[in-house]
């Protein structure tokens, strides 16, 4: 493999590493794509035990399984210019620039209807405050 | 048949949370880098089109979608049709029946707003047929993108719109955005059903059923996803969008995934700009992906209220039919 690919992989790897892990669910965006570009910088894999979960037994036996389309990049022209392409946009998600050039304000971070609304799911999200059965409850009858 | 994406909060609850010692919370004026400028001058989706990467698209006879006879944009009903005028004394009797009955028009406009009007806005969105071209929005989505011209991506875009117009909708009040909430997601439940019969042949109703119920349960993971991508940072947008819009395919190209965050960011800023009146009577368009959405001068706001101002505001002289009332703010 040619160095100028190896050393602009070895880049995104890096700006990757730093990207944050997902909290809502187990499929990482971080990990795959970590998977993916380690192998260009010349790095290993961590070898992972393949997991297999009940649904995916059953999504191979369903007969009305829609089938995935797969969608892959096309191999010759991940160039080392792509890939420095490519770490420029994962810095440009990284430094906020959408969310604070397109600032929204209180306005709907505190929206008028719910005004705690964000910051309720963000504490449950990241398991700082548990809802229990009372306030469960309140939320579902009350709406709020 | 379709793989859930994310969980809903309460089954997630407790995930990862060794992980996080920060405490996470939204945003604040003070945290915000307030002089940053857009990292380039580009639409979305020009911004998409100056990747070099190259990604393939394979089509699928089978998931295309290719009906025998098409749907109407939303129903059959006279009234959605949009050259449908109500006959004069139809609409003087429903003028002094409101009048007299004290309706609140609030409530009941969000049938026709949110469930119709807004509706076939994120509908045509990226609405495609296998025999048809792309519009502009659609191009954006499916050729700009990358994504597959399938009736579930067709889905998670609406998906998206729908959830962008339901966080301005939570940012009215309660009584009222939970009814435009309501309404749209309702609406949305109630085509999809029709479309899966009438143009995806889906004939079993237990198959449609089923199809539906799984959609309904990627709907709450995509809510609960995208707005914890909004309160918090782009980058876990662009997390949230990698698993739902693109389908959380292995092979993606991150400048389209930062293109789609752009995208995002401009309509709810622009929906964050505009007053709850303008905004329940339906004024909102989605701003095309091949427009650049600039932030707005002092002027431009100031100019903006005083339009909205010299609409609304309630004048000596200036008569108001009963149908037009609305309590809701058109300052804020």
């Amino acid at each position: 493999m040619s160095t100028p690919i190896k050393e602009a992989a070895k880049a995104l790897v890096k700006v990757l590493e730093s990207f944050p892990r997902e909290t809502l669910t187990d499929l990482s965006f971080k990990e795959t794509q970590l998977d993916r570009f380690r192998p260009l910088a010349g790095m290993t894999n961590p070898i992972r035990e393949q997991k297999t979960s009940i649904k995916d037994i059953v999504a191979k036996v369903n007969p009305y399984q829609i089938k995935e389309l797969e969608i892959k990049a096309v191999e010759s022209s991940l160039t080392d210019e792509a890939i420095a392409q490519q770490t420029k946009a994962l810095k440009n998600l990284m430094s906020n620039k959408y969310r604070d050039y397109y600032y929204v304000t209180d306005k709907l971070y505190r929206p008028q209807g719910n005004p705690i609304y964000y910051e309720r799911l963000l504490a449950d999200i990241h398991g700082e405050s548990k809802e229990n059965l009372f306030t469960g409850l309140k939320t579902v009858i009350l709406g709020k | 048949m379709l793989r859930v994406k994310t969980l809903v909060p309460s089954l997630c609850r407790g995930v990862n949370t060794a992980a996080t010692k920060t405490a996470h919370h939204v945003p604040t004026l003070s945290q915000i880098n307030s002089s940053a400028t857009l990292p380039n001058l580009q639409s979305p989706s020009q911004l998409a089109q100056s990747s070099h990467l190259e990604t393939l698209l394979p089509t699928n006879e089978f998931t295309q979608i290719k009906p025998k006879t098409k749907r109407p944009l939303l129903s059959n009903s006279k009234y959605e049709d949009s050259t449908y005028q109500l006959p004069q004394y139809v609409q003087t009797i429903g003028e002094v029946v409101i009048a007299t009955l004290r309706l609140d028009m609030d409530r009941i406009r969000a049938g026709p707003i949110a469930g119709s009007h807004y509706y076939a806005e994120c509908k045509t969105q990226s609405l495609q047929f296998a025999d048809e071209e792309l519009s502009p929005s659609a191009k954006f989505f499916y050729e700009e993108l990358s994504l597959p011209r399938t009736f579930t991506q067709w889905f998670q875009i609406t998906a998206l719109h729908t959830w962008i117009l339901s966080v301005r909708m939570r940012a009215m009040p309660f009584k009222y955005g939970r009814n435009y909430q309501q309404k749209i997601i309702d609406r949305f439940f109630r085509d999809m059903e029709l479309r899966l019969h009438d143009e995806m042949n889906v004939n079993s109703s237990r198959i449609s059923d089923q199809y539906l119920k799984d959609y309904n349960s990627q709907l709450r993971g995509i809510v609960c996803s995208y707005d914890e991508g909004f309160a918090t940072d782009d980058a876990v947008l662009a997390t949230a969008l990698w698993r739902n819009l693109f389908n959380a395919r292995e092979e993606v190209d991150f400048v389209k995934l930062e293109a789609a965050v752009k995208y995002v960011r401009g309509q709810l800023y622009i929906l964050s700009m505009m007053s709850d009146r303008e905004f329940a009577l339906g004024k909102f368009r989605f701003v095309p992906p091949q427009e650049i959405v600039e932030r707005f001068t002092e002027e431009q706001i100031a100019k903006m209220k005083a339009v909205a101002k010299e609409e609304y505001e309630p004048k000596d002289g200036k008569k108001i039919l009963p149908s037009q009332k609305s309590k809701l703010s058109y300052e804020n």
